[in-house]
């Protein structure tokens, strides 16, 4: 039993550096999600600039603020100085995310079931927190793989890689079993002779795999690299203390 | 001939034991993932206000404890289908 579902698909071979090298079918597919994004955030910062004080909040306005709030209960207990801009870092993941693992509601196998795709996800993001890491204070940083015993230093190196993979195989895996129900789905209904139950069963499953598994996903990529984040800019939130984040809200 | 097909038969069957020991990751999530549902329901009825809050929770603590299992279902996919 051969099924065709390990999202290596088809690629565009190129030849790059005297290379035949072969660009997934899935980095086209971020690509354009990210095409989309762009135009998204230039309609969207257009159009709530266009909006006058006194009348009913644009669509635009309330998608920006919606998606502004939202992404601010992870991004809560971050230093001053990051704080803007991992917010804006947040939203963009996430709606990145979206974009990506919802390709199957079009008909395409979303990208991050290729385990290629996904584990670059991971390393992109694992890069961003040592970047970002080492840039706020690299003493801490590297005394915080001695942290609470120096015997604890191989433990603390692991935890970098297994942050890593746990986060990228946690959205490989969920993809790929949504791919692997459709297949079987398929199989299933293959011999019942009833094209009305295709809608119905796979239209079900659909809905799960690909709307509410995608969404719960790319909100728990996204809360665990900030997470991961403040973890690692620890150092800097014990020095904020003294301000007081008692603001009226 | 017969002793290929002993072979491939031989890995067959190891590659099905293998598959079904790897899926038993999922016990685990079960178990643990009930229990947190029923903490869910006893926090809910003892203070009906803060469903919102409760729910957005067990919603992301959901899916990072489900993650185990996930690993464990990618694991039987590479061993029936790359091994």
């Amino acid at each position: 039993m051969e099924l065709d579902i390990s999202g290596l698909e088809h690629g565009i071979p190129i030849m790059f550096m005297g290379q035949k090298v072969v660009i997934y079918m899935g980095v086209v597919y971020i690509a354009i999600a990210l095409l989309v994004m762009l135009l998204m955030s230039f309609s969207l910062r257009y159009f709530s600039k266009k909006q006058k004080r006194d009348e009913k909040p644009n669509v635009f306005l309330v998608i920006a603020e919606s998606l502004w709030k939202f992404s601010g209960g992870p991004t809560e207990g971050i230093p001053d100085k990051y704080e803007k801009s991992l917010h804006v870092f947040a939203v963009n993941l996430f709606i990145l995310l979206m974009l990506i693992n919802t390709t199957a509601l079009w008909g395409i196998n979303p990208p991050a079931a290729n385990v290629f795709i996904a584990l670059g996800l991971g390393l992109l993001v694992g890069i961003i927190i040592h970047v970002l890491a080492i840039s706020a204070g690299p003493a801490e940083y590297f005394k915080s793989f001695f942290e609470p015993f120096w015997i604890m230093f191989p433990l603390n190196l692991v935890e970098v890689f297994s942050q890593v993979i746990s986060i990228s195989m946690r959205l490989f895996g969920n993809m790929l079993a949504g791919i692997v129900l459709a297949e079987l789905m398929k199989m299933a209904l293959a011999n019942a002779n009833f094209l009305i139950l295709y809608p119905i069963f796979g239209g079900i499953l659909s809905l799960y795999s690909d709307l509410f598994i995608a969404t719960i996903q790319s909100l728990i990529f996204m809360t665990l690299t900030i997470s991961y984040i403040k973890g690692r800019l620890g150092h800097l939130i014990h020095e904020d203390k003294n301000h007081s984040k008692m603001e009226m809200k | 001939m017969e002793q290929t097909q002993m072979a491939d038969a031989i890995v067959t069957l190891g590659k099905a034991i293998g598959a079904g020991i790897a899926i038993l990751a999922g016990i685990g999530t079960g178990v643990g993932q009930g229990i947190s549902a029923g903490k869910i329901a006893e926090a809910i009825a003892r203070n009906p206000e803060a469903e919102n809050r409760i729910m957005n929770r067990a919603y992301i603590t959901y899916g990072i404890s489900e993650s185990p299992a996930i690993y464990g279902f990618v694991v039987a996919m590479l061993i029936i289908f790359y091994l």
